[in-house]
């Protein structure tokens, strides 16, 4: 058993350092794109993404449910429970910050 | 028979929960939602491009990013309209084809929550594009366009004596000047850090055959800080008085979740504490009162069930696109359940509440998952533990699960939703009780089934507020566990519910459950629930 242990964790570990540190941070992508194309692309995925990704457990709660920056920690709070890659959750949030 | 003498026999509390909501729904539906006027400046402006065919294909392809919420042909009822509140305009009737094109041009530019402001996604040019394509949603089609000039402009702000001339740009800063005052306000204004106490809250009424009626009452308060943009402490408890006629009064907090997860990047999270273990879908996705369709859990999934909630240890989980579906997934190293060894009632069962390890092994466990779109994820999870406690000959669990969890939204007619998990769960082989524990012995393989597969339906396309808010539930439950161990059973349980939703989440649930026990005493039950999420 110890050793299924140790294999587990070392593969925990491994995991972590292929995948290395690359963009992760809610904002980070975010910052300086400023380009109208890829914003417009941003909120129309944004809202799309919202809508596909929390309805497919719950009823979507609507933009005004919580604040800018309550969005940004239930949002992150959502990545966890469903799964969700980086971009969606940026986006999602960029959306719903936009919308309420 | 003696349900004739309850001050509120099911079908009496039946016709009152449908009476308050439609009462509600009623109130709601009058609810008009204040009228939005744009300035008569712009309101007057007159568009610089003309509706040309190029413009009008232009601004269809951008009405891409309308959709969602306006419908795909502007009636209003896209897939989240549902949700909001004011809601999505019908962009094809009179009400919205009277408005002037600046008007139209201002209410894009602008924005009014739940919608956001394009000002800033879409340029000028491509919102007046909009604004011609919207012009063809009219049912006169592009006639209308001709004769629009002329008509009296119909929802604009009363017109000022004439003053000194007021540019458009002029106006447009100072609008822009009063959304950045208006974000620095509201971003500065209590509960706008990245704290919050969120979670949800239950009240329950269950009149079950040969015990008592009773009602019972729970709220789980979940408390989320988010210190930095990668890292994220969460916390939930769950606070219950448990009415159980059989058991006496008795009132409970536990602690369900605690844990700190930090985001490596795009596709990895790591992080421990005691986490919701995802093991399939219920507990990890549709545990809470306002999500969960009927009053109660899947047998498998609730009290003296199969499947693990929360467990303490480490996680890693993340997800990765390919191309237009994802793949998901979670490992988890833990202290795992406690095999359950001196009980006379439940011995070889597992023990999933008690966090504590009573044993070197740990419990490894993972789930993979797979979204081939959006509205489908199916998985297989898996979870391996050293179970026994010390003095106990090792024992090893075995837990494997199959979800699927399809939601499909059919434009016009509804939300359609299936969900289904199946649980098997293997002990090995070992001998319980004996000697000086009273009772036993008892030697057997622990192989236990369980699993549900629910329906349901809502019909959010039908035009009358109290309809599009019911949603239809079947759920049909099986747990088999071995006839050989204590309270073992062969039990099916049918669930028919019907919900009304009085907000997104609040939902009130009425179900009667049709219960067939092999061993036991077949217990059906009338249920009312009212779960709201905060």
């Amino acid at each position: 058993m110890r050793s299924k242990l140790i294999i587990m964790c070392l593969s925990v570990a491994a995991l972590v350092l292929v995948q290395g540190c690359g963009p992760g941070g809610a904002n980070t992508a975010v910052a300086g794109d400023d380009h109208n194309a890829s914003q417009a692309s941003s909120l129309q995925s944004g809202a799309q993404l919202w809508a596909d990704n929390c309805s497919r457990c719950h009823n979507i709660r609507p933009p005004q449910s919580y604040s800018d920056a309550q969005w940004q920690a239930v949002v992150m709070h959502m990545r966890l429970r469903a799964d969700l890659t980086g971009r969606e959750q940026r986006e999602i949030t960029r959306f719903l910050q936009a919308s309420h | 028979m003696r349900q004739r003498y309850l001050p509120f026999p099911p079908a009496s509390l039946f016709l009152m929960v449908c009476g308050i909501c439609w009462t509600v729904s009623s109130v709601r539906a009058e609810q008009a939602s204040q009228e939005w006027l744009a300035p008569p400046a712009a309101a007057e402006r007159k568009s610089p491009v003309s509706p040309s065919e190029q413009s009008i294909a232009h601004g269809h392809a951008l009405f891409a990013n309308c959709l969602i919420c306006h419908g795909p042909a502007g009636h209003g009822d896209g897939a989240a309209a549902i949700a909001l509140n004011p809601k999505p305009k019908d962009l094809t009737n009179a009400a919205t084809q009277d408005q002037t094109d600046g008007a139209l041009f201002w209410k894009i530019t602008q924005g009014r929550a739940p919608m956001p402001p394009w000002e800033q996604a879409l340029s000028n040019e491509d919102r007046w594009d909009l604004v011609n394509y919207i012009r063809t949603l009219s049912p006169h089609g592009l006639a209308d366009q001709a004769t629009r000039s002329k008509q009296p402009a119909a929802d604009v702000a009363p017109v000022k004596p004439a003053g000194p001339a007021v540019h458009q740009e002029d106006l447009d800063d100072i609008f822009r000047q009063m959304r950045t005052l208006e974000h620095q306000v509201h971003s500065s204004l209590p509960g706008t850090e990245h704290l919050l106490i969120a979670g949800d809250a239950a009240v329950g009424f269950t009149n079950q055959r040969k015990t008592n009626s009773t009602f019972s009452a729970g709220v789980a308060p979940l408390i989320l800080w988010q210190p930095t943009d990668r890292l994220l402490f969460e916390a939930a408890l769950d606070i219950g008085i448990d009415t159980d006629p059989s058991a006496g009064s008795s009132t409970s907090v536990d602690l369900k979740i605690a844990d700190a997860s930090f985001i490596v990047n795009d596709y990895l999270i790591v992080g421990g504490g005691l986490f919701v273990v995802p093991f399939a879908q219920y507990h990890n996705h549709f545990d809470p009162s306002w999500i969960t369709k009927l009053p109660d859990d899947p047998l498998a999934f609730g009290d003296g069930g199969l499947a693990p909630g929360s467990q303490v240890g480490i996680f890693a989980r993340g997800a990765v696109p390919i191309g237009s579906s994802k793949v998901v997934y979670d490992v988890y190293l833990t202290n795992g359940p406690q095999l359950v060894t001196n009980d006379p009632e439940a011995a070889g069962s597992l023990n999933f509440d008690d966090f504590t390890d009573l044993n070197n092994g740990k419990a490894v466990g993972g789930r993979i998952g797979f979204l081939p779109v959006p509205w489908i994820e199916t998985g297989y999870s898996v979870e391996y533990a050293q179970t026994a406690p010390n003095g106990f000959p090792h024992t090893y669990a075995l837990l494997q699960a199959f979800d699927l969890n399809i939601r499909k939204d059919v434009h016009s007619l509804g939300v359609f939703r299936v969900h289904t998990e199946w649980i098997w769960s293997n002990i090995e082989r070992r001998t319980y009780g004996g000697g000086s524990t009273g009772f036993g012995p008892l030697t057997y393989s622990n192989y236990r089934i369980g699993g549900y597969a629910e329906l349901s339906y809502r019909p959010t396309y039908c035009p009358h507020p109290f309809i599009q808010n019911l949603e239809f539930v079947a759920r049909y439950n099986v747990l088999r566990t071995p006839l050989s161990a204590p309270g073992g059973d062969h039990e099916q349980l049918w669930e028919f519910g019907i919900d009304y939703w009085l907000t997104p989440s609040a939902v009130i649930k009425v179900a009667y459950e049709v219960d067939d026990k092999k061993v036991g005493t077949n217990q059906n039950a009338f249920m009312v629930q009212f779960g709201i999420g905060l």
